[in-house]
């Protein structure tokens, strides 16, 4: 099947020309993309130019999912992952990974082969996964989500050493002390905590913030140990370690704070706002003593190197940018056209950088040296924004469930399990998938009137305490549509076990 | 084509609160949920300054471009509006939002959240206009009667004004003239240092 040239070359041109466009593109570049798309041109045929067969119609009709491709693969790209990607952190000596995602889970991966590979898949969350962190010596893990809930994890075995539990809204945040022995957090409820990782138990609750918390880290102050928190309510504070009492309001920025690291053992805070501002604080005056040029976005993502040469942000806009930490110029940039970052962390001492967005996957993007093309690993629309030349039904499928579910056999590790042959099937029975109690414990059956109660009742009503987001549909005309295509999308469809060997396997695929 | 905007009058907000409640009742928002708040900075203190927060509609939107289900979009008039059946209420807009516009009734499944709830600028969403699915979801649909959001229609020092953004710039402008330099928008000194505040 024939795809249209000029596709695959704005697919490659766009990054470039808005390079051009920043003034942040070498000439040559330039030149060596017109050779490159020269060739592009010349070599089309049954490829979409990604060294992937283009889908059927009907794959792409029934299916919508963003498949890995080899060119991600070749380029190190984290695949696996089954929705947008919130946390990525990289272990010492850049041979391990973890990431966590909007599909519940959390990735351990080996980033030392090429393509990297998936060692466990973690997907025992109620929740997305927000924030992963590995704990010194990278035996063990931890990782919060949006059920307000820490896990502590033993890599090897994929089990679960303890579940911390206290926060009463989703944890966007969490850092360790430098010994692994505490870990606190950052929620929505308001609040931070401190848990004890030795103990077992919770520590102090940090409450003062008037509005959620994004950011929390340990660090120190006048030789002593102490917690660090910023919200949205504009503020950054301090709070005694051992007490959890508030010792001072650091830094008020006025707009809200998403993102906070403290430099040099805690002589500077950095930190990233929702007005794109960014700044570094010293704690103890309390003052402003860099102010870096404003992004247009908020920024949604912060990360250091381990040696704390380098600090790099992330934008809503799809912006990355590197600065030295020396004297804070910025000595990189990235520009994603299709953003936004969600989660950023350095490899090599700060010469790749990993980062997340709303992507099944992680990019890989080599920052020092730059290399001349750098092609685009995302794709727009993505399978749930799709809107184009659809049936009723089947649009209803791309735009409110495909985020969640496939039609296939493979189930392509997202968030809820696939709909391939659900009609017939018993709720909570799918092999594979890590189902709530509440979905085990049913006695429901899927059919044609099963599934229509479902988006008349909603499922808070009608699978009570299951995974499944509130997701209504009000209208017969739209509810009915949706369900003739699934009656026909999920039987149709080929299976396709086999079609990505990379992927993780569920953890019941094992038991 | 109008590009609608609001604009808060610092001097003139007294602080009643009569547009979080009229907003709040025209479109029967539920328990919770408040898609307009009154800030007060400074308050007891010279200098005290209120103004009226909701979302504001901008043109880049930030929530745009962080929905992983693509519900939230632009109307041809500049009102940013978002489709509750979409919505899985993920939280992700509120991250992007600098104006904490999006508000999540802590119902249901998924970490206890609803589906996201803003201020639609007195324009409904994306269901038939004045249906009563429509009402139901997003509130009344204001601007497909022809009028303009009740929050600035019910505020009593008109403090705080909507509609095409020329002629609330227009009326702005001519208020900052006639009360003197140095008179414009609060917080201007601050997002822009040196200038008068």
């Amino acid at each position: 099947m024939m795809f249209c040239p000029t596709e695959i070359c704005l697919d490659r041109i766009y990054p470039i020309l808005r390079r051009i466009q920043t003034g942040t593109v070498r000439p040559s570049i330039v030149a060596g993309y017109a050779l490159f798309a020269f060739v592009a041109l010349a070599s089309v045929g049954a490829t979409d130019g990604y060294g992937q067969d283009k889908p059927t119609g009907a794959e792409k009709s029934a299916d919508a999912k963003s498949t890995p491709n080899e060119n991600q693969e070749a380029h190190a790209n984290l695949v696996g992952h089954g929705g947008p990607v919130k946390s990525v952190v990289i272990g010492q000596e850049s041979k391990r990974a973890l990431t966590g995602s909007f599909d519940y889970s959390m990735i351990y991966w080996d980033i030392s082969v090429k393509p990297p590979k998936i060692l466990s898949r973690i997907d025992d969350h109620n929740g997305a996964v927000n924030v992963v962190r590995f704990l010194p010596g990278g035996k063990r893990a931890i990782s919060a989500d949006d059920d307000g809930k820490v896990s502590l994890w033993d890599l090897k075995t994929g089990k679960r050493l303890h579940l911390f539990e206290g926060h009463t809204a989703k944890i966007v945040d969490l850092s360790l002390s430098s010994d692994g022995a505490f870990a606190v957090t950052a929620s929505w409820d308001r609040t931070a905590r401190i848990w004890h990782l030795k103990s077992l138990k919770p520590g102090p609750i940090l409450k003062g913030h008037h509005g959620p918390v994004n950011a929390s880290l340990f660090s120190k102050f006048e030789g002593r140990s102490v917690v660090y928190s910023a919200s949205y309510d504009g503020t950054i504070r301090r709070w005694n370690f051992q007490t959890g009492a508030l010792e001072n309001i650091v830094y008020r920025h006025g707009w809200g704070i998403n993102v906070l690291k403290a430099l040099k053992d805690g002589a500077q805070l950095v930190f990233g706002s929702l007005n794109g501002a960014r700044g570094v604080v010293n704690p103890a005056k309390g003052t402003l003593i860099k102010n870096f040029p404003r992004l247009e976005n908020p920024v949604l993502a912060m990360a250091t190197d381990p040696n704390e040469l380098f600090v790099a942000f992330g934008s809503a806009g799809g912006k990355v940018q590197v600065y030295t930490t020396s004297n804070f110029t910025l000595v990189e940039e990235l520009q994603d056209p299709y953003g936004p970052i969600f989660s950023l962390a350095f490899a090599k001492y700060g010469v790749q950088i990993y980062y997340g967005g709303l992507d099944d996957f992680v990019i890989r993007w080599q920052v020092s040296p730059r290399k001349p093309f750098e092609s685009l690993s995302s794709r727009y629309p993505r399978r749930f924004q799709r809107s184009e030349n659809l049936s009723l039904g089947e649009r209803q499928f791309a735009r409110k469930c495909s985020i969640c579910h496939t039609l296939n056999s493979d189930g392509a590790n997202r968030a809820g399990p696939t709909l391939f042959g659900v009609f017939g099937r018993r709720a909570g029975t799918l092999p594979g998938y890590s189902y709530s109690s509440a979905l085990k414990n049913s006695d429901i059956v899927w059919s044609e009137q099963t599934i229509k109660q479902l988006f008349e009742e909603g499922p808070e009503h009608f699978t009570p305490g299951s995974k499944m987001p509130l997701q209504k549909i009000a209208n017969a005309k739209i509810r009915d549509a949706l369900i003739e295509f699934l009656k026909e999308a999920t039987i149709a469809t080929a299976p396709k076990d086999s079609a990505n060997t990379n992927r993780g396997r569920r953890n019941n695929d094992k038991k | 084509m109008a590009r609608m905007k609001f604009l808060c009058d610092a001097e003139r907000c007294i602080e009643c609160n009569a547009c979080v409640t009229a907003c709040k009742n025209e479109h029967e928002v539920p328990w919770g949920i408040n898609r307009r708040r009154v800030v007060t900075i400074n308050d007891g203190k010279p200098g005290e300054r209120s103004i009226s927060v909701a979302c504001m509609h901008c043109s880049d939107a930030p929530c745009i471009a962080v929905c992983p289900v693509d519900c939230i979009y632009n109307t041809e008039e500049g009102v940013v509006l978002h489709s509750k059946d979409l919505c899985i209420g993920c939280g992700y807009c509120f991250y992007a939002c600098p104006f904490g516009a999006p508000q999540f009734p802590a119902v249901g499944n998924f970490g206890s959240r609803g589906k996201m709830d803003k201020c639609t600028f007195c324009a409904g969403g994306p269901d038939v206009d004045n249906s009563a699915e429509e009402y139901r979801k997003y509130g009344r649909n204001r601007l497909a009667e022809g009028k303009l959001p009740l929050c600035a229609e019910m505020c009593a020092t008109k403090a705080l004004l909507a509609g095409d953004g020329d002629v609330v710039s227009d009326i702005y402008r001519e208020r900052v003239v006639s009360r003197g330099f140095g008179s414009g928008a609060w917080g201007w000194g601050r997002a822009y240092p040196g200038a008068p505040s």
